[in-house]
């Protein structure tokens, strides 16, 4: 009880002091110099529609690629979480997980334990239902990342799309096998390619990150903003990617 | 110079790439791993090249090809290029220790995990936009989230989740206070910001810097909100424990140090108490720890706390630094050493950051190549006592870690106390020594605990009587089931080789010469660099051992070198450096001897050895405060670790480290006080105090029974005769300090005391060594109640104490390491009537014993005789009376010594033993000579005396040929020496001849002798509780008052860490709330204008 | 006003995290919880972008280039949550994978069960 009090003390010092940020701050009426910058230039020195996509890809584009290596840390921390080291071990432990099964009680983890209390399967509408939506959210996916630059979105959104579709096909049918290699590869050259297009703005350009080595194109096309769409397709691939590996990583079929 | 972006993409790449390398074969990746490390090591490196020798400014990298603040960008600095070669480095040898690790294994995720985790602390100290930072703060905090999982264990997932939700809070805030500075200052570049004048003003922005502060000072793990931080120590593998503290906190902390220009002097000093706060409480905490990885866990977030705590500090200190390098009343050393790197108090920071990290680390890898994982030692089977390599390097690395000479960060702990002094933060000052001293307790118990022999209960401090043979072996076997941890852990020392230990073998050989090139930095213009020869000599010895050249020639080699240094240096000498400088070299060297009968190899010995003699002779020509200090901490150091080396030493030698540890940072203390100006009293007793720990004055004494008896018998000397005469020299050094008059009479009756003290404890010692151990005390007493007289007949009575002291000493204890070699033990009552075996040894007791308690003719009457001349003219009857006593003491002892061991019977098990190995009798011919020469012509000693002293006293003592006059009467060695034998040679004659037929032979369990009822068997002789008559009249003298004193001393420290352990609750939700309200607190203080 | 609602709700958001943090003895809800939290923060970040009428900083036929300073909010804070989203993600698969950790090694997803390591 005293640790509740305590809590709750702590917690209205805490908003105390958080008073002023919260209720100190009036609506700005106009942007800050450096916004005011971007709005202005980010047409003519990036050809982006989309102000925020040219802060996120090319002025700030040390934060997106730090973006992109914080989730590829993160998939590869719940992969090697979820998956145990040694394979022999694995197969043991699952065999006893396969007995223990049995009470119920541990249904949770037996990823290959064939356990005959097995999860309902998704019903036929869903799996019919998703095998229909698969392709049209993949290509949902693919437009928001290579429009990212002229309209909402980007290439996380656009993963995070894919990776929903590919959650879909799971939820339909949760042993259904992943093209690992497919994945492995589309991760690991996709990131590969980012880091190269980095080095191509650092050679070719003016900085690393830079997207202007290739020719701004006319405002507002497809196929404009330098290497923008590039830097966000391959973003779409690998967010895509590594979301799909998590998923897969923590899924738990009984 | 090359773009930083090279290295984020080398990282970056390498990351991604790494499940295609590992498709292609493990060894390619693990080689491409591998190299990257080596590249981001060596890329530091060109910068700083380019920075200092090619005189590059410091330069701003921009990214997407915009100027910053439209872009983000990377600086390239000598701070940042100082730091990521030291993270890098770590980085580097932390992946190779972890490629050689069997289990758990280096695999393709982890591998990935360790590289992003570089990418994001080198991210961290590059960039200069706050956003940023934010973002490569996540990146190197998720890849260590998920690098806790490594171990598999459900520890290991509860810390990963504890972390996490600590991270998690502390990323919120962060966020928040960036925004906000984002609104107030139209800007997240950092630079910007500083141009601007620092951060917003007003509540408000106040409010968000604080936020910002807040989250990065969580990140350091401050007190009391860091549980979760020691749990993640404790429960991931060594190698992720020792990345997570050398380089994810020392890049954190740089972000610390990068955001402090913009923090302002409220929030720096919130940060600097809870900085001090941290690195105490975290001291006091690792005390109680189990686990060694938590008590290591403990340390580093203590140190991270003391570098915030500086680094905080840096406005205050500033202003001393550039006053200190322009030349001002401190020391020499310290001028030159504060322009190293620019000055300021980045310097210092390198010093203990880096210092930390590779120590740290070093230690964590040896915990987990050896398997220690608990603070109480290893099985004896992993017992690092069987690698000699890996016992000396982790004493190696505890003791860089503990800031002893030359590591770093004794050069730090120099310029950080003299510079705290000079801006008058006495407490602070006082807080980081104390908490040092306690770093050292644990750090080297632990090592104490992993060299231990198995008949080291640990705490040995006074005498052990053997039980019979029952009894022992049933000890034995209670004793291993009360220590579980015993047998718990440990790895068989098999597989020990250079490369198991390759990487913490890096980080000892970077640390010592960084400390080496240090000392030649704050050394430059000493001639000759002497000061760095005890160094160079361990190094010289530790070469051979490692070539395994045999032990006997080392020994020759080592008194070959000890009297090459003596006849370079002592010619340099006069007065009383020079009698000091005989005492220090020419005693040790011939001391030296008996160690050639030594078997088999004893790696490390020699090396100490001789580097404790040359920083002994080195403490002789001192010229500033600082190679004082310096000779003396290596003094230490190198005795320590040869006390350590004993049977039953550990817990005598963890006495003594701390004892003198305690000493030395009392004498840096003053030396402080003395140098920012302040002069008198407490500096006087700071220093004082100090010289008396290392003299084992009377309540400063407990560490020295222990340590001089415990120590190896042939080394034993070296301490009694040698070491303790190095606090009465440098209280002969400051002596003017000490003059006046109520100092000198309070070290007066300190003086007479400790001999009274001494004498009186020796009688009841049935443990031969410790008699000798408790005489030594007695005997440095009346040096020191000499020395306090503060007259001419004073001084060269306590010169002269210290010469014959050496002599009569030093051959004692070679003879009596010859009967313990001889009969294997150490008790008086086992002994016997070794007299016909043994008749040389005898020679030399008898004459030692004779010179030592001031009887005619020897010595030691000359001195007696000189005591009391000089005390009666003081007018100190009272003290004089006690000294006399104190003679009477000294001399049952003495009796009790020759007459247990000598005479009475032979024991059967001795019928056989021959006299002592010729090597143990060079000394006591050396000291027989001597002793003979100064009684019979005591002016070829007290002569040159008296011109010692001349430059302080003069006039009281007139001399007539060989006959010395003083005010009240006068000492001729010729006369009382052909007196004295004929008065003794008449009755043994008599003795010898008439008397022999009444002699009767008393059987040698004659109980009625000693009237004692007979409870043990082995005891049941007359030699034990040989006086218990006295023990019974006087023995409530005997309380253990001062052992008591520093007992509950010590309790003290035990139970304030035992009360600030229950705020650890282990339940993550109170670890939040001490992070909120960690917060809080500070928020509403600095809302409130504290 | 906007804004002040925003910010307001944000760090209600923010406290309910915490509090959810300290109090729910399960695991999943405390990831819940920790959820919550981020989401106030990406709420303040939101609300101190808004400009007074402004919309977003995307050109279109409604929104010209030219003389779109006056009328779009700021698009760097809806850079920055962007970012922020997404590490939030990351951070909460992250935990959830030591949930589930934990469950095995302990059987429990009470916060009980993880107080093993103290002192």
């Amino acid at each position: 009880m005293i640790k509740r009090l305590l809590i709750i003390l702590t917690l209205t010092a805490i908003a105390f002091g958080f008073y002023p940020l919260a209720w100190g701050v009036e609506d700005a009426r106009q942007l800050s110099p450096l916004a005011a910058g971007y709005v202005e230039n980010s047409v003519e020195e990036l050809g982006t529609s989309n102000v925020v996509t040219a802060i996120v890809v090319s002025y700030r584009g040390l934060d997106t690629l730090g973006e992109v290596t914080v989730l590829f840390a993160a998939a590869a921390g719940v992969t090697l979480l979820m998956t145990s080291g040694n394979p022999e071990r694995r197969k043991k432990r699952a065999a006893s997980r396969g007995k223990d099964g049995k009470d119920g009680k541990d249904g949770k983890d037996g990823s290959e334990g064939g356990s005959d209390k097995a999860r309902r399967q998704g019903s036929e509408l869903l799996a019919a239902g998703a095998a229909f939506l698969f392709p049209i959210i993949w290509l949902f996916g693919i437009y928001i990342f290579i429009h990212g630059h002229l309209t909402p979105g980007g290439g996380f959104q656009g993963g995070v799309v894919i990776a929903s579709a590919v959650l879909l096909i799971i939820f339909a049918d949760c042993r259904q096998e992943l093209g690992h290699t497919v994945l492995q590869l589309a991760e690991a050259l996709s990131g590969a390619a980012y880091v190269g297009v980095g080095l191509l703005g650092l050679w070719m350009a003016a900085g690393f990150l830079d997207p202007r080595f290739l020719a701004a194109g006319e405002f507002g096309e497809l196929f404009s903003a330098g290497a923008i769409p590039i830097i966000y397709s391959l973003i779409g691939i690998k967010v895509g990617a590594e979301l799909t590996g998590i998923v897969d990583s923590l899924r738990r079929c009984s | 110079m090359v773009s930083p972006m090279y290295l984020i993409a080398v990282l970056l790449g390498a990351a991604f790439l790494h499940p295609l390398f590992e498709r292609a074969g493990r060894s390619l990746a693990k080689s491409v791993v591998l190299l990257v490390l080596v590249f981001i090591a060596v890329l530091p490196v060109s910068w700083l090249a380019d920075l200092t020798w090619r005189g590059m400014v410091p330069v701003v990298f921009q990214t997407a090809g915009f100027q910053a603040p439209v872009s983000i960008s990377l600086r390239v600095g000598v701070e940042e290029a100082v730091f990521l070669i030291m993270i890098n480095a770590a980085a580097l040898f932390g992946g190779i220790y972890l490629m050689l690790r069997k289990s758990p294994k280096w695999e393709g995720k982890v591998q990935v995990l360790f590289l992003t985790m570089l990418l994001g602390v080198n991210g961290l100290v590059l960039t200069r936009d706050l956003f940023n930072m934010f973002v490569f703060l996540e990146i190197s905090s998720i890849s260590l989230y998920a690098l806790l999982a490594f171990t598999r264990s459900s520890d290991a997932y509860e810390a990963g989740f504890k972390y996490m939700v600590a991270g998690g809070i502390a990323s919120a805030l962060f966020l928040i206070g960036v925004i906000y500075l984002y609104r107030f200052t139209g800007t997240l570049n950092l630079d910007v910001m500083i141009a601007a004048g620092g951060g917003p003003g007003g509540k408000a922005g106040l409010t968000a810097l604080f936020l910002l502060a807040a989250a990065v000072l969580i990140e350091l793990k401050p007190f009391p909100a860091n549980g979760w931080g020691a749990d993640a120590y404790q429960a991931a593998d060594p190698g992720i424990s020792a990345m997570l503290s050398a380089v994810s906190a020392t890049g954190i902390f740089f972000v610390f140090y990068k955001i402090t220009p913009l923090l302002g002097a409220e929030i720096l000093r919130m940060a600097a108490i809870s900085g001090g706060i941290t690195f105490a409480f975290s001291q006091l905490l690792a005390m109680k720890q189990v686990s060694v990885r938590r008590m290591l866990g403990y340390s580093s977030i203590g140190q991270i706390g003391l570098l915030t705590a500086v680094a905080a500090l840096a406005p205050m200190l500033t202003p001393a630094f550039s006053q200190a390098a322009g030349g001002s009343s401190l020391p020499g050393g310290l001028v030159a050493g504060s322009g190293f790197l620019g000055g300021g108090v980045f310097p210092l920071l390198v010093l203990l950051a880096g210092n930390h990290l590779f120590s740290k680390a070093g230690l964590f890898w040896m915990s987990g190549i050896t398997g220690s994982v608990d603070t109480g030692g290893l099985p004896e089977r992993a017992s690092l006592r069987r690698s000699p390599a890996a016992a000396g390097l982790q004493g190696l690395l505890t003791a860089a870690l503990a800031g002893f000479p030359p590591f770093p960060a004794f050069w730090a702990k120099w310029l950080l106390i003299m510079m705290l002094v000079s801006t008058g933060s006495y407490f602070l000052s006082a807080v980081i020594l104390l908490g040092s001293l306690i770093e050292a307790w644990y750090l080297f118990r632990w090592f104490l605990n992993c060299v231990k022999k198995p008949q080291d209960s640990g705490n040995v401090h006074d005498e052990e009587i053997p039980d019979d043979f029952a009894a022992m072996e049933m000890d034995q076997e209670m004793s291993q089931e009360l220590r579980p941890d015993l047998k718990s852990g440990g790895v068989p020392v098999s597989g020990w080789g250079f490369i198991t230990l390759f990487a913490p073998l890096m980080h000892g050989l970077i640390l010592a010469a960084a400390g080496t090139v240090l000392a030649f930095m704050f050394f430059a213009g000493t001639p000759g660099f002497a000061l760095l020869l005890p160094l160079a000599a361990l190094a010289l010895f530790t070469l051979l051992d490692s070539v395994r050249v045999p032990f006997k020639l080392q020994v020759f080699l080592g008194i070959a070198v000890t009297a090459a240094y003596g006849l370079m240096l002592l010619p340099g000498l006069v007065g009383i450096r020079l009698v000091f400088g005989l005492i220090f070299i020419a005693g040790s060297a011939v001391q030296m001897v008996p160690l050639v009968n030594r078997k088999g190899r004893h790696p490390g010995l020699m090396g100490m050895l001789t580097a404790l003699v040359f920083s002994l002779g080195n403490l002789l020509f001192f010229r500033t405060s600082l190679e004082f200090f310096f000779s003396w901490e290596l003094m230490t150091v190198t005795s320590f670790f040869l006390v350590s080396r004993g049977n039953k030493a550990s817990g005598a030698a963890l006495r003594y480290l701390v004892f003198s540890l305690g000493g030395a940072f009392m004498i840096l203390a003053g030396l402080a006080l003395s140098s920012s100006g302040m002069n008198g009293g407490i500096t006087a007793v700071l220093m004082g105090l100090g010289f008396l720990v290392k003299m084992g004055a009377l309540g400063l004494h407990i560490w020295l029974p222990g340590s001089y008896a415990e120590t190896d018998d042939d080394l034993s000397t070296f301490f009694s005769s040698v070491l303790s005469k190095a606090g009465l020299f440098m209280l002969f050094m400051t002596a003017g300090l000490l003059a006046q008059a109520s100092f000198a009479s309070v070290l007066g009756w300190i003086g007479v005391l400790t001999a009274f003290a001494g004498a009186f404890l020796a009688l009841f010692k049935e443990d031969i060594k410790y008699t000798l151990a408790y005489s030594s005390m007695g005997q440095v007493g009346y040096m020191l109640l000499s020395f306090a007289l503060m007259s001419q007949l004073g001084w060269m009575n306590s010169l002269y104490l210290a010469v014959t002291h050496l002599l009569f000493k030093g051959m004692m204890f070679a003879a009596i390491a010859g009967v313990i070699y001889r009969t294997k033990t150490r008790m008086m009552y086992q002994m016997g009537g070794l007299i016909s075996r043994m008749p040389i040894s005898f020679f030399t007791v008898l004459i030692g014993i004779i010179a030592l308690s001031g009887v005619p003719p020897l010595v030691g009457f000359g001195a007696k005789w000189m005591l009391y001349t000089a005390l009666i003219e003081k007018g100190w009857y009272l003290q004089a009376g006690i000294a006399m006593f104190a003679s009477g003491v000294a001399f049952l002892y003495l009796f009790r010594l020759i007459h247990v061991i000598f005479l009475g019977q032979l024991k059967d098990e001795h019928r056989e033993v021959k006299e002592a190995p010729l090597w143990f009798l060079v000394p006591q011919f050396v000291g027989i000579i001597g002793i003979m020469l100064f009684s019979m012509f005591p002016d070829i000693i007290l002569k040159p005396l008296q011109t010692a002293v001349a430059p302080f006293f003069s006039g009281d003592i007139f001399w007539e040929g060989y006959t010395v006059i003083s005010t009240l009467g006068y000492w001729n060695g010729n006369v009382v020496m052909y007196v004295t034998m004929g008065v003794f040679l008449v009755p043994l004659a008599w003795l010898l001849t008439v008397q022999r037929r009444h002699t009767q032979k008393v059987g040698q369990f004659n109980i009625v002798y000693a009237a004692e009822r007979p409870y043990r068997p082995e005891t049941t002789h007359f030699g034990y509780n040989f006086f218990s008559p006295y023990r019974k009249a006087l023995g409530f003298l005997l309380q253990p008052a001062a052992a008591r004193f520093w007992y509950w001393v010590g309790s003290i420290a035990e139970v304030a860490g035992a009360s600030i352990r229950k705020l650890y609750s282990g339940n993550v939700q109170t670890y939040s709330l001490w992070i909120v309200l960690y917060v809080s607190i500070f928020l509403l203080l600095l809302q409130g204008g504290v | 006003m906007m804004t002040q609602i925003v910010l307001l709700i944000g760090f209600l958001l923010s406290l309910t995290g915490l509090w959810g943090l300290m109090t729910r003895r399960d695991l999943f809800r405390m990831i819940i919880s920790f959820s919550l939290l981020d989401t106030g923060v990406h709420m303040i970040m939101v609300g101190i972008g808004y400009v007074k009428n402004g919309t977003a900083p995307i050109f279109d036929e409604a929104l010209a280039p030219a003389g779109a300073v006056e009328k779009v909010v700021d698009p760097i804070p809806s850079a920055l949550v962007l970012t922020a989203i997404v590490i939030g993600l990351a951070v909460t698969a992250l935990m959830l994978s030591y949930a589930v950790r934990v469950y095995t090694a302990r059987k429990s997803l009470s916060v009980e069960a993880v107080k093993e390591l103290r002192w």
